[in-house]
């Protein structure tokens, strides 16, 4: 609703009723900020949420790493563990090349050829 | 303005009410909009009392609406111009629309800078002096009085060039 004006500066008179309802909404009272408060929840259960996958995965990785270093054949001996063979890998130029096996007189030695 | 209690409130409103709505209106076009707005910072101000001093409360009941009109008046213009809406900018009354003169002033109103806006509607329309402006505005009384007359320059050539059209149509 608009008011015709006659200059920039024309006075006008408010709409009537203004104090009376200035009295109700002070009476009113305060309405809470929901909307604030749930966006404030929503972030703090975000927030708990990543903190926790992080542990979860933190401890995931920190198990995987520990299993990796207890089955390391350099730790067979330390543990009294028997030793399993470790597949030999040879490589020649970048590139992989076929071994074979030869017969050893000694079983703390493994003798291979490069085929 | 600890203390101070609902009835002084409404008092201190009926007091004020008249100059806040007239500035205010000059940002939103709209009677019943200005008054929410005049109220709602009203609202505002009774809830940070606490926190208010009373010298500094009449510029900051001004500070408070001009920033709440601001906003508002920027939200509406946002909303139209995603909306692709081809209203005119002012609301109609359902008797007619506003007068040409009324339009004309309306558009050279709005075309002024906002800080130029805000110091030539506090001096003109609450009756405030210099001094008064500048707490609301946060500017030196001098820009104030300079903005004012830069103001008032420019609402005079937005609005006299068709007004100098016009007496030579007549003539």
């Amino acid at each position: 609703m608009q008011t015709d004006l006659e200059s920039p500066f024309e006075l006008l008179e408010p709409p009537p009723g203004g104090v009376e309802r200035m009295r109700a909404r002070l009476s009113t009272p305060e309405p809470v900020r929901t909307g604030f408060g749930l966006a404030g929840a929503g972030v703090a259960a975000l927030a708990v949420l990543v903190a926790l996958l992080a542990v979860v995965s933190n401890e995931r990785n920190s198990r995987d790493a520990d299993n990796a270093i207890l089955a390391a054949p350099e730790l067979d001996r330390l543990l009294g563990r028997q030793a399993q063979p470790v597949p030999l890998t040879v490589e020649r130029d970048g590139h992989a090349v076929q071994t074979e096996q030869l017969p050893s007189s000694d079983p703390r030695v493994r003798i291979y050829r490069v085929l | 303005m600890t203390g101070v209690d609902e009835a002084s409130w409404v008092e201190l409103y009926r007091a004020l009410e008249k100059p806040l709505y007239n500035v205010v209106y000059r940002w939103l076009w709209d009677r019943m909009e200005s008054q929410d707005v005049v109220q709602e910072a009203f609202l505002r101000c009774w809830r940070a009392r606490d926190r208010i001093r009373a010298e500094g409360f009449k510029a900051f009941v001004f500070r408070t609406a001009l920033n709440l009109a601001s906003n508002r008046r920027r939200r509406k213009r946002l909303w139209r111009l995603v909306s692709f809406d081809s209203l005119p900018e002012a609301p109609h009354d359902v008797g007619g629309g506003p007068s040409v003169l009324s339009l004309r002033i309306q558009r050279a109103v709005d075309e002024l800078p906002e800080r130029l806006k805000r110091v030539l509607m506090l001096c003109e329309l609450a009756g405030m002096s210099y001094g008064e402006v500048a707490a609301v505005t946060g500017v030196k009384e001098g820009t104030v009085g300079s903005r004012r007359n830069r103001a008032l320059a420019l609402l005079r050539e937005r609005l006299q060039p068709q007004e100098v059209m016009a007496d030579a149509d007549r003539s």
